[in-house]
C-alpha cells in the first residue's frame, strides 16, 4: 500500500469515527438539551414542604382547648455547625437526651445530613425552637391534642390528617391552617440531601389562634348537668346552651351524647353532631312567647285581659285544641303562666296570620342565626300564604313550625335584652400567630324586634311562669328571679306525633330585673310518664344555673359587665350608633359585590330586578343604578335593587377615603361600612391612624385598616 | 552524523508534546472538578498532577533514546509485562470485579495498561527483526504476530477485565494495517465483525451487508476458494451472533442491551449511560461552568474521574468544551498516524501507527459509551482519565511517537 493510499484510509476512518461522535454530541447537547436538563433538575432538586403549626383554640379566658403536640425529627449537617459543644447541649436538653451521644455525631466530618433523632414525642418544642444554629434541621410534625377531652368537643370539632373535619376546626380551617413553608433540597447520586444554597427558604407561617366565647368551666357545668338530667329523666338525648344576654355570645353549648376528640377512631359519629344547631324540632309551648309578644307589642290586649279558654276544649275549622287543666276563662297572665293552648290560640286570632308570621320572622324563626359554625339548619316557618286550616292557632302554640334550639334561645335572648336581638357569636376573636393582628368579633345587634316596653311586660309574664305557681316553678332559684318558659311536645316522627313519647324543654334567663344569662335545655324522646318540661327540663336548668351562679359569684350576676368584658355598656347604645334598625345604607353607585355584602351583613332582604337568582350574577361587573326601599309583607326592611353593567370609565372611578381618625372604633366602623368599605382593626380604643390615609383615592381596594390606641371614651 | 553536533531541539516533535500537554492539563482540571468536595482520603488531583509532571519528563527522555536500544529491549519489556499479568492473577487485588491491580505503597498499578505498550513493542520488533521486514501476509507470520497480542488478551480476560481484553483484540487492526496486511485480508477480518454487530441490532441490515461483502469479494478478484471461505465466515458470524450473545454473562448482555435502550435496566448497567447522557445533555452549548455541574458535583455518575470523565467535560464545559477536546485528539491522532506512515524506520513506523490506532480506539469507545452509542466497557480516556498506570503508559507511548519523529529517517 502506498503512503498516499494509507493517508487516504486514515482520513476516511477518522472522518467517519469523529463525525458519528460529534453528530451524537450535537443531538444530545444541543437538540435534546432541554430534556436532559429537566431530568437533571428533577434528579438533583427536590421541594420539601414544611407544614405550618395549626392555630390554637382558646376559651374566653384563654384556656387552651385545642393545642398541638409534636413528633420531632432532628437531622444535622455536622460540618456546618460551628460550636458543636453548645449545640449538642441545647439539643440534649430540648430532646431530653444525652449530650455526649449527640456530640459524637455533631463532630463527624461530613457536609451531608445525618439523622439525630427520629419521630420522638414532645409536648412542647419551645426549647427546641430556640436552637437556631446553621446545620440543624428540625422537622416537627404536629398533631392535635384536646386537653379538655370531651368538653366542648362538638363546638371545637376535630381534625383528620391535619384538616379540620367538624366544628370550629372545620369552619375556620383556612385561618387555623397557616401557610406551608418550602425549602429546595439538593439530592446527590447517593441519595443524600442537603438544603440548596441558592434559594431563600420560605418558613411556614403558623395559623391564627382563635378565641371562642365559650367558658370551659360553664361548659363543664352544662355537660355534667345535662348528662345527669338525661340519665334521670330516661331521655334518649338532649341539648342545652348558655348565652350571654347582652352580647349574644354563647358561653356553653352541647348536645348529649358527645364524643372524645382525642380518640376519634372509637367514637360514635352520632356524638359528633352539634345538635343544638343541626337538629330541628317543634318548639311547642316555648314558642308561645312570640305570640304573646306580638299581641302585647301591637297593644291588642293587656296582661290582665280575660281570655275565653272554652273550658279546656276548643274546636275550630275542624281541628281540636285541649288544655291540661281546663277553665272557662283566664287572664292573659294566667294563660302564659299555665301555658294554656286555647288561650294562646285565642291570642293568635287577635294578632292575625300576617303579624304572627312577621313577629316569628323577626325573632329569627325560619332563618339562619348566622352562627359561625357549619351545619346549622334554619327550620321552617310557613308563609301566611301557605297557612292551612288552623295553622295560625297551632303555630301560635309552637306546632306546624320547626326551629333549632339556638334559634329558640335567641328569641328569649331578644326578650331579655330589651327587645334587641343579637347575632349569636361563638368566635370571640382571631389572633394572628405573631399576635400583631387581632380581628375582634364585636357583638352585632340584628334588629329591634319588640319595643323595650313590651320586652319588660313579657319578662314579667315569664317571671310569673316560674314564681307564680306556673309551669316552671322547678326552675326557681334562691335570691335570684328567673324568667322562663316550659315546653312539652309530643314526639314528631316527621309523619305525625306519637302520644307516649315526649320532648321537654325549658328556656329561661335571669336576673329578671336586668337579665345577663340565658340557659336553654331540651330533652328528646322521654318515655317516662314524668315528661312535662316543668318537671324534667326545669330542674336541669336550675342545677346548671345554681352552679353557674356559684362560679361567677352572686354579686356579679346582676352586673352589666358579666360576660361583657367592658366592651359595651349596653347593646342599646350600639344600636343607636349604627342605626341599623332604621337606615338602609346608601349603596347607589357602589359595585354590586360590595352592595350585596353590605346588605347581607345587615340582614337586609333584597332582590335584584331582572334576576331571579341573585347568586348567579357576576357581581363585579355590575353597579347599583338605583335602589328603593320597599315594605314587603312580613319584612321591615326590603330593598329592591336595579343594576347595570359597569362601563370602562367607571372601572377607574376614584373614591376618596373618608377620615375616621380620632373616632371611636364603633363610630369609625359605622362610617366606613356605610360607605361600603370593609374594615380591619388593630388595637383598641380610638383610631390613631388609618391605611390608606384619608383623602387617598382608591379604585378597587375597599379595605381600610385602622390602628387604634388608648382608652375608649 | 558524527560530525554533526547534537542539537537538542532538532527534530523535536514539539506539536505532539504541546497537544499532549493541553489534553493532559484539561484532564487534570477535569479531575479537580470531578473530585471536588470528595471526602475520601485520596487526593486524585494532586496525584495525577505529580505523575503527569513525571510522565512528561519520561516522554522527553524517551524521545531521545536511540531506537536500537528500544528494539533490543522490546522482548524483555514484553516478557516483563507477561510476568506481571500472570503475577497479578496470583497476588493481585480485585477492584470492581476485576483482578487487575497491584497495590504498592498505596498506589494501584494496572499491569494491563503497561502491557498495551509492551505488546506493541514486541509485535513491531518481531515483524522488523533482522534486516528484512517480515511479510505479514504470510500466514505463519500473521499467526505468530497475532500470538503476541492474543497471549496478553487471554491473561487479561482471566482477570475478568473484558473491556481491556476487547481493546487488545481491537489493537490487532492498526498493527495488521501498519504492518502492511493486504486489503483483502483486512477486509476478511473486519467484515465478519461488522456483519455480526449489524445482525445483532438489525438482521435486515446484516443481509444487505452480506450482499455488499459478496459484491466486494467479486471486485477483489481473488481465487474463488478464498472468496467463498471469507463469505462463509461472514454468514456464520451473522447467524451465530445471537447464539454467542446468549452465552455471555448476564451483566455483559445487559451492558450491550443498554446501548440500544438504557431504560431497559435503568438502575444497573443502564444507570451509567442514562446518568452520563443527563450530565452531557444538560451541559448544553456552553456548559454549566467549572465546578457548577450539578450531575458531576452531586456524584450522579459513578467513578466519574476515571472512565466517565468525559461527562464532566460535557456538562461543565458544554458542547464547545467537548468538541475542543475531540479536536485536540483529532489533531494529535492525525499527527501520530501521519508521522507513522511517512516514517522510513519501519520498526518505529509500526509502533507509531499502532499507538495512533490505540489512541483512536480508546477515544471512540470511551466517548461513544458516555453518549450511549457504545457499550459500557471500562476503558480510560487517554491522558484525561485519572489513573497512574494509564497516564504513564500513554505518555510513554507518546515518548515513542516523538522518538519516531526524531529518528524517522534512520533505518534500524
Amino acid at each position: 500500500m502506498s503512503t498516499n493510499k494509507k493517508i487516504l484510509i486514515i482520513s476516511l476512518v477518522l472522518i467517519a469515527g469523529f463525525s458519528i461522535t460529534i453528530a451524537n454530541l450535537i443531538k444530545i447537547q444541543l437538540f435534546e438539551h432541554d430534556k436532559w436538563e429537566s431530568v437533571a433538575k428533577k434528579q438533583t432538586q427536590d421541594r420539601e414542604y414544611s407544614k405550618p403549626l395549626r392555630g390554637i383554640i382558646f376559651d374566653r379566658n384563654m384556656k387552651p382547648l385545642a393545642i398541638n403536640h409534636f413528633n420531632v425529627s432532628v437531622k444535622v449537617i455536622p460540618k456546618r455547625i460551628k460550636n458543636a459543644d453548645s449545640v449538642a447541649f441545647l439539643l440534649a436538653s430540648a430532646l431530653n437526651s444525652n449530650k455526649e451521644k449527640y456530640l459524637r455525631i455533631l463532630e463527624m466530618d461530613t457536609d451531608y445530613e445525618v439523622p439525630l433523632e427520629n419521630n420522638i414525642y414532645l409536648e412542647n418544642t419551645t426549647l427546641l425552637d430556640e436552637i437556631n444554629s446553621d446545620g440543624v434541621i428540625i422537622t416537627k410534625s404536629a398533631f392535635r391534642y384536646y386537653p379538655y377531652g370531651k368538653l366542648a368537643s362538638q363546638i371545637i370539632g376535630f381534625t383528620k390528617n391535619d384538616k379540620g373535619k367538624t366544628g370550629v376546626e372545620y369552619t375556620y380551617e383556612r385561618d387555623l391552617a397557616g401557610k406551608c413553608g418550602m425549602m429546595i433540597m439538593q439530592k446527590d447520586g447517593n441519595g443524600n440531601r442537603r438544603p440548596f444554597q441558592g434559594f431563600r427558604n420560605q418558613f411556614p407561617e403558623p395559623g391564627s389562634n382563635i378565641v371562642l366565647s365559650i367558658d370551659i368551666n360553664l361548659q363543664r357545668i352544662l355537660e355534667e348537668e345535662l348528662e345527669k338530667g338525661i340519665f334521670q329523666s330516661k331521655s334518649k338525648s338532649g341539648k342545652a346552651l348558655i348565652v350571654s344576654v347582652k352580647t349574644g355570645e354563647i358561653l356553653a353549648m352541647s348536645s348529649y351524647p358527645t364524643y372524645d376528640p382525642n380518640n376519634i377512631k372509637s367514637s360514635d359519629t352520632v356524638g359528633m353532631k352539634n345538635r343544638v344547631i343541626t337538629d330541628q324540632f317543634d318548639p311547642g309551648s316555648t314558642f308561645k312567647v312570640i305570640t304573646a309578644s306580638g299581641v302585647l307589642d301591637k297593644n291588642l290586649a293587656g296582661v290582665n285581659s280575660e281570655i275565653n279558654t272554652e273550658n279546656g276544649l276548643y274546636e275550630f275549622n275542624g281541628r281540636v285544641l285541649k288544655d291540661e287543666y281546663g277553665s272557662s276563662s283566664m287572664s292573659f297572665r294566667k294563660v302564659i303562666e299555665k301555658s294554656s293552648n286555647i288561650g294562646v290560640a285565642k291570642l293568635s286570632e287577635m294578632l292575625g296570620k300576617n303579624e304572627l308570621f312577621r313577629y316569628a320572622r323577626n325573632f329569627g324563626i325560619g332563618s339562619y342565626t348566622g352562627l359561625e359554625l357549619d351545619g346549622e339548619v334554619k327550620g321552617t316557618l310557613k308563609h301566611p300564604q301557605q297557612f292551612g286550616k288552623g295553622t295560625l292557632q297551632f303555630m301560635a302554640i309552637g306546632y306546624e313550625v320547626s326551629v333549632n334550639l339556638l334559634q329558640m334561645a335567641m328569641v328569649y335572648q331578644c326578650i331579655a335584652n330589651s327587645g334587641i336581638m343579637m347575632k349569636p357569636i361563638i368566635i370571640k376573636r382571631l389572633i394572628s400567630s405573631s399576635g400583631e393582628r387581632i380581628n375582634e368579633n364585636y357583638p352585632v345587634p340584628v334588629r329591634q324586634v319588640i319595643s323595650k316596653k313590651t320586652s319588660k311586660i313579657v319578662t314579667d309574664l315569664l317571671e310569673g311562669v316560674v314564681n307564680n305557681m306556673g309551669t316552671g316553678t322547678e326552675a326557681a332559684l334562691e335570691y335570684i328571679t328567673v324568667a322562663g318558659k316550659t315546653g312539652t311536645t309530643q314526639f314528631n316522627t316527621g309523619d305525625g306525633y306519637i302520644s307516649h313519647i315526649h320532648n321537654s324543654s325549658f328556656i329561661g334567663f335571669y336576673p329578671a330585673e336586668n337579665p345577663t344569662v340565658l340557659v336553654a335545655v331540651f330533652l328528646d324522646e322521654i318515655k317516662d310518664e314524668k315528661f312535662f318540661g316543668g318537671l324534667v327540663a326545669a330542674p336541669i336548668f336550675r342545677r346548671i344555673s345554681k352552679r353557674l351562679i356559684d362560679y361567677v359569684g352572686i354579686d356579679r350576676i346582676n352586673s352589666n359587665d358579666l360576660f361583657n368584658e367592658g366592651y359595651y355598656k349596653h347593646s342599646e347604645d350600639i344600636l343607636n350608633v349604627t342605626n341599623l334598625n332604621n337606615e338602609i345604607p346608601d349603596i347607589k353607585g357602589m359595585d354590586l359585590y360590595n352592595a350585596v355584602n353590605i346588605l347581607e351583613e345587615r340582614n337586609i332582604h333584597f332582590e335584584i330586578d331582572g334576576f331571579s337568582d341573585k347568586n348567579k350574577i357576576p357581581q363585579k361587573k355590575y353597579i347599583v343604578a338605583e335602589y328603593s326601599k320597599r315594605k314587603k309583607e312580613g319584612d321591615i326592611r326590603y330593598v329592591s335593587v336595579k343594576i347595570r353593567e359597569i362601563n370602562r370609565n367607571e372601572k377607574n372611578v376614584l373614591l376618596k377615603v373618608p377620615d375616621v381618625t380620632g373616632l371611636s372604633i364603633r363610630k369609625a366602623i359605622g362610617k366606613l361600612t356605610s360607605e361600603g368599605y370593609s374594615v380591619e382593626i388593630s388595637g383598641s380604643g380610638r383610631v390613631q391612624s388609618q391605611i390608606p390615609e384619608p383623602g387617598t383615592e382608591l379604585r378597587q381596594t375597599r379595605k381600610i385598616k385602622l390602628f387604634c390606641k388608648g382608652k375608649k371614651s | 552524523m558524527k560530525n554533526k553536533k547534537f542539537k537538542i531541539f532538532e527534530k523535536f516533535d514539539i506539536l505532539t508534546l504541546i497537544l499532549a500537554l493541553l489534553i493532559t492539563a484539561l484532564g487534570i482540571i477535569s479531575i479537580y472538578s470531578a473530585t471536588h468536595g470528595n471526602t475520601s482520603d485520596i487526593d486524585f488531583f494532586t496525584k495525577q498532577l505529580i505523575f503527569a509532571i513525571a510522565g512528561f519528563i519520561i516522554v522527553i527522555t524517551v524521545s531521545y533514546i536511540q531506537p536500537r536500544y528500544i528494539a533490543l529491549t522490546s522482548y524483555y519489556i514484553y516478557g516483563f509485562a507477561i510476568i506481571l499479568l500472570v503475577l497479578v492473577l496470583l497476588v493481585g487485588k480485585t477492584i470492581n470485579g476485576n483482578k487487575s491491580w497491584f497495590y504498592i505503597a498505596g498506589y494501584g498499578i494496572q499491569p494491563s495498561e503497561f502491557a498495551k505498550m509492551a505488546t506493541i513493542l514486541a509485535v513491531s520488533f518481531y515483524l522488523n527483526k533482522g534486516n528484512e521486514r517480515k511479510d505479514i501476509n504470510e500466514l505463519p507470520v500473521l499467526m505468530k504476530a497475532s500470538a503476541f497480542v492474543i497471549l496478553p488478551t487471554l491473561l487479561i480476560k482471566l482477570q475478568n477485565d473484558t473491556g481491556t481484553a476487547i481493546i487488545f483484540l481491537a489493537m490487532l487492526l492498526p498493527i495488521y494495517w501498519g504492518a502492511g496486511l493486504s486489503p483483502f485480508m483486512l477486509f476478511s477480518l473486519i467484515t465478519p465483525i461488522i456483519v455480526a454487530v449489524l445482525a445483532f441490532f438489525n438482521p435486515f441490515l446484516s443481509y444487505i451487508a452480506l450482499v455488499l461483502v459478496a459484491v466486494s469479494l467479486f471486485f477483489f478478484k481473488r481465487n474463488l476458494f478464498a472468496s467463498l471461505i471469507v463469505l462463509a465466515v461472514n454468514i456464520i458470524a451473522g447467524f451465530s451472533v445471537n447464539f454467542l450473545f446468549s452465552r455471555l454473562e448476564i451483566y455483559q448482555q445487559k451492558r450491550i442491551l443498554a446501548v440500544i435502550d438504557p431504560a431497559t435496566d435503568p438502575l444497573a448497567s443502564g444507570y451509567n449511560v442514562i446518568q452520563s447522557k443527563v450530565a452531557i445533555g444538560s451541559g448544553g452549548l456552553f456548559g454549566k461552568g467549572f465546578l457548577q455541574g450539578t450531575q458531576t458535583q452531586l456524584r450522579f455518575i459513578p467513578e466519574q474521574w476515571t472512565d466517565f470523565i468525559f461527562c464532566m467535560i460535557g456538562e461543565e464545559f458544554g458542547f464547545i468544551g467537548a468538541v475542543l477536546l475531540i479536536l485536540l485528539y483529532t489533531v494529535l491522532i492525525i499527527r501520530i498516524l501521519y508521522a507513522g506512515v511517512t516514517s522510513a524506520n519501519s520498526y518505529l513506523s509500526l509502533i507509531t501507527v499502532s499507538i495512533g490506532g490505540l489512541f483512536l480506539i480508546h477515544l471512540l469507545i470511551n466517548v461513544g459509551m458516555t453518549i450511549g452509542i457504545m457499550p459500557v466497557i471500562g476503558i480510560p480516556l487517554p491522558l484525561v482519565s485519572y489513573g497512574v498506570s494509564s497516564l504513564l503508559t500513554f505518555l510513554l507511548m507518546l515518548g515513542l511517537v516523538m522518538n519516531n519523529y526524531r529518528f524517522r529517517t534512520k533505518v534500524l
